[in-house]
């Protein structure tokens, strides 16, 4: 406990400084008169003695010659003119014979009263001085002085000094307590700015002052002042960016104390939940803003939980907000600390998730959804993998078709040389056969007649045992049929070159799909020769732009086909005709037909009906494409037990 | 009043017979020249005199006087009983009859004219009309035979006195006169003491420096014991010390001693005063 101040602390310091300084200028004062009166009079005492002792010296230098000589005119003459009433009031000479000459006046009266006088001991002193040269003596002098000039303005002085020092001792109280007042005055301005600054005025600030030994304190409280107005300045800066920021944002923010009562929210939270402004809301509880008491109830007991907890705490509550509308919110509710480490509340965020938790259903819907999807997907994808597998197939079984075509028509080319010539050889031995004959003929109707019967015989015996007769009887139908034969040879040999026109693969060119027929035709026509009797039906078709090879592979496939249907001998019709825009085709067997089935698939590849190894089952799918790469259609007609027509649509080229 | 009852008594004894005077116990006259100051001429010779009556016998009382005029009328007219001047040798003094007995030894004197270092003055015709100082109109070397000098070559000064030699040097020193004539001796010891620097525009023949004079009414055994113990004096150590001291008082360069001399010692200075050409120093 403090102990008690003395009576004086409790006085203003303007007093206590003011009570202090008079003290210190009275008693400096006093003591500082007192010193100048003792040096004075110190001085003075001695400055009295050494100007006695100097001036006795002076007159003893001055009659020194005349004492020597004997000049007592002289000496006395002097000694006349050197008393004065006011310090050497007596001047005496004796000389070495005791003659005295002496000069004397009244000294001047003391006005210093007796005491003074007798203390300074100025009032009068007597000085001798012996005059002796090279050791004779020659006489005395002697002097009476009186200091009573000095003693007269000591006592002046002191007169006057106490005057002018209880005036000064009154000058320097008064300029001490000026001094003093100016110098608390500034204090006072620190004071009320100090003041100021206390009540939140943090734009107060100190005047300048002149004093150097308050313009540190001045400074620095100006410096503390501005130092606290920029943190002031910040934090509200800041707080407001924190409040506009909390303001912007969607969710419902609130605070409230540990008595589960509102502190303060967000623009969303006052005008969303709680249909109030934020400061009608403060010192509310959720009682009062919630219709829903047992709700409200639910909150405050949420709230407890989480303040005993004392760790975040998560829910999601059906609402109704302040417009009617009943919405489902996920509410955060963080507990505060005060400074000592209390709990002093909560801070809540609610965010509205009834859209989020409709589009969580949808999404979940959409997830669904996309997962058949992807399986489809997936399904089409494999189809899509498994038809390029084809396809590829179907390329590369092109590509073997048409390297088998490149190799027919190697061996055709290679073929045809020998064929011509046979065909030449058969024709001229055909003439020399028939000249041979006609030879034959001419020798048995005259050469017998004249030969004798054994040369007749053995020639009738050579005859018969070489078969001539017989010879010459087929040796025409054998050079006939082979010279038929080498024609079919030679035939057969330049539809194998036209059906194979590899070289001109890719260009399309005007053709006549009869004659593409009839080289197709002729190309199998061997096979086909047993199984169908061939009809054509042609009638004169104006030309398309096609790949007269693709198309010989397209009409090949399907008279091997057709042929191939044909259980027994049946009858493979060969038609074409034309309208404006197309031209058309068709290949038509009466065969077993083909059931409706397999009739989806069988432009499918690799579907094929017949027998491991007879097909590859890629005939028709090949087709299929080199006519829908013409921009044309493969179509098919089919009724099982009747028969197949497979057609081939041309468009017509534009008319030029 | 002092002096003047000397003076009488003085006079009453010449009259009355010196003998008288001269009995035992009574103290002789003993006139020094006015060279210096009173005071400094009491401190140099006091002490030698002191020093000479005790070994003499002779009570010996230094005299000076105010001015090296007052001393030279006293010369003439006898009043000391011995002295220490050349004014014996002004035919106005001579007939007082003094005699030289002695004289201090060392180097002769010589009257000089002398200015100050920086003085514009270089010969004695610049001094023509105007103020030039002197001791007094006794002053041998330094008045009567500068003023000779002056004379002889027609140059006309304005008579300056300080009373003595130093008196005059100071003035000289102080600007007060544009030149001074003065004692070559008493100058230099001046000079020196007084840290004066000064220019020599004219100097004299040498001259024997002062003698010391006895009065011939003394009795020869009075002068001779006088005589005896100032030349005796360098040869005692107490009496070389004094010398020492007074010379060194004034700045006197050695030797300090005295000697036994005699009139004919100053056979120049007195033919100075039949030859010079100032009519009031002709015989």
């Amino acid at each position: 406990m403090r102990a008690e101040l003395p009576a004086w602390k409790h006085r203003s310091l303007f007093r206590q400084l003011l009570l202090v300084n008079c003290a210190i200028i009275m008693a400096s004062i006093v003591a500082l008169s007192f010193l100048i009166m003792v040096g004075t009079l110190t001085m003075q005492k001695k400055r009295f003695a050494v100007e006695n002792r100097v001036r006795l010296e002076d007159f003893a230098g001055a009659i020194a010659d005349e004492a020597v000589i004997g000049d007592d005119a002289s000496i006395e003459n002097y000694l006349r003119g050197r008393v004065s009433a006011r310090d050497v009031f007596q001047v005496r000479w004796i000389d070495r014979n005791g003659k005295i000459i002496q000069a004397r006046v009244e000294p001047e009266k003391c006005v210093a009263p007796a005491w003074l006088a007798n203390l300074t001991g100025l009032a009068s002193q007597e000085n001798v001085k012996k005059l002796s040269f090279g050791g004779v003596y020659y006489g005395e002098l002697s002097s009476e002085t009186t200091a009573v000039a000095t003693i007269n303005s000591i006592w002046g002085t002191l007169l006057w000094g106490t005057s002018g020092i209880i005036f000064l001792a009154v000058v320097l109280l008064v300029a001490t307590a000026r001094v003093l007042r100016n110098n608390l005055a500034v204090l006072e301005d620190l004071t009320v700015c100090s003041q100021g600054l206390a009540d939140g005025d943090f734009s107060t600030r100190v005047p300048e002052v002149t004093q150097p030994e308050f313009i540190p304190i001045f400074k620095a409280f100006n410096g503390m002042a501005a130092t606290i107005q920029q943190l002031i300045q910040r934090i509200e800066s800041e707080k407001q960016f924190l409040q506009t920021m909390i303001n912007s944002i969607p969710d419902l923010i609130f605070i409230k104390d540990r008595d589960s009562f509102y502190l303060g929210c967000n623009d969303a939270f006052a005008s969303k939940f709680a249909g109030r402004s934020k400061e009608e809301i403060i010192s509310l509880s959720d009682f009062d803003l919630v219709p829903d008491r047992d709700l409200a109830e639910l909150f405050r007991r949420q709230d407890r939980e989480t303040m005993a907890a004392g760790a975040t705490r998560t829910s999601e509550d059906s609402v109704i907000l302040a417009d009617g509308s009943n919405v489902l919110v996920e509410t955060i509710k963080i507990p505060f600390q005060d400074s000592a480490g209390e709990i002093a509340g909560l801070i809540g965020i609610a965010r509205d998730i009834t859209r989020r938790k409709e589009a969580e259903a949808a999404l979940f819907e959409h997830q669904q959804q996309l997962l058949a999807v992807n399986q489809t997907l997936e399904q089409r994808v494999l189809d899509e993998v498994e038809k390029n597998r084809e396809k590829e197939h179907m390329l590369l079984q092109q590509d073997k078709l048409a390297s088998i075509g490149q190799l027919a028509a190697g061996v055709a080319h290679e073929i045809n040389n020998p064929m011509g010539f046979i065909s030449s050889n058969l024709r001229t031995l055909a003439e020399y056969f028939d000249q041979m004959v006609q030879f034959d003929l001419t020798l048995k109707e005259l050469g017998m007649s004249d030969m004798s019967s054994a040369t007749r015989e053995i020639m009738a015996e050579r005859r018969d045992f070489l078969e001539i007769d017989q010879i010459l009887e087929d040796g025409v139908d054998l050079i006939n049929e082979s010279l038929q034969g080498a024609k079919r040879v030679s035939k057969i040999v330049h539809d194998l070159k036209n059906f194979s026109r590899v070289d001109v693969l890719l260009e399309n060119e005007p053709v006549d799909l009869s004659s593409c027929m009839e080289s197709a035709l002729n190309i199998c026509w061997n096979e086909l020769k047993y199984q169908a009797d061939i009809r054509k039906e042609y009638v004169p078709l104006p030309t398309v732009l096609c790949n007269s090879g693709q198309l010989n592979q397209v009409f090949l496939n399907l008279l091997v086909n057709a042929g191939q249907a044909l259980a027994a001998r049946g009858e493979i019709i060969l038609s074409c005709r034309h309208d404006d825009s197309h031209v058309y085709a068709s290949v038509a067997d009466n065969g077993s037909g083909i059931p409706e089935g397999v009739l989806k698939r069988i432009f499918d590849p690799f579907f094929t009906t017949k027998e491991v190894g007879a097909g590859t089952g890629l005939g028709l799918s090949i087709s299929y494409e080199i006519i829908k790469q013409h921009n044309g259609e493969l179509l098919v007609e089919s009724s099982v037990g009747i028969g197949t027509t497979f057609t081939v649509k041309l468009p017509r080229p534009p008319a030029r | 009043m002092k002096r003047t009852v000397t003076s009488v008594c003085c006079t009453l004894l010449l009259l009355l017979g010196g003998p008288s005077l001269q009995a035992a116990g009574e103290s002789y006259s003993f006139g020094v020249n006015p060279q210096r100051n009173a005071a400094l001429t009491a401190q140099y010779w006091n002490p030698i005199l002191s020093y000479v009556t005790r070994k003499s016998g002779v009570k010996l009382e230094m005299k000076v006087e105010k001015s090296g005029q007052d001393y030279s009328l006293k010369v003439g007219q006898g009043l000391y009983d011995f002295a220490y001047t050349n004014h014996i040798f002004n035919p106005a003094n001579a007939k007082a009859g003094y005699r030289v007995f002695a004289c201090p030894d060392g180097d002769a004197i010589r009257g000089e004219i002398v200015v100050t270092e920086d003085s514009p003055v270089h010969t004695l015709e610049d001094l023509a009309g105007r103020e030039v100082g002197f001791p007094s109109r006794a002053a041998f070397v330094a008045y009567v035979v500068p003023l000779d000098a002056l004379t002889r070559r027609g140059v006309v000064v304005k008579p300056v006195f300080g009373g003595n030699q130093e008196g005059i040097m100071a003035q000289l020193k102080g600007g007060k006169v544009v030149a001074a004539g003065v004692n070559s001796q008493i100058l230099r010891a001046f000079a020196q003491r007084e840290k004066m620097k000064y220019r020599v525009v004219w100097q004299s023949q040498e001259f024997r420096n002062l003698p010391l004079v006895a009065h011939p009414r003394l009795p020869a055994r009075i002068v001779a014991a006088v005589r005896k113990a100032l030349t005796e004096m360098n040869g005692d150590p107490e009496g070389r010390k004094i010398l020492q001291t007074s010379a060194a008082l004034v700045g006197q360069t050695p030797p300090f001693l005295f000697k036994a001399s005699s009139d004919k010692d100053y056979r120049n200075q007195w033919d100075f005063y039949k030859t010079t050409v100032v009519p009031e120093f002709r015989e």
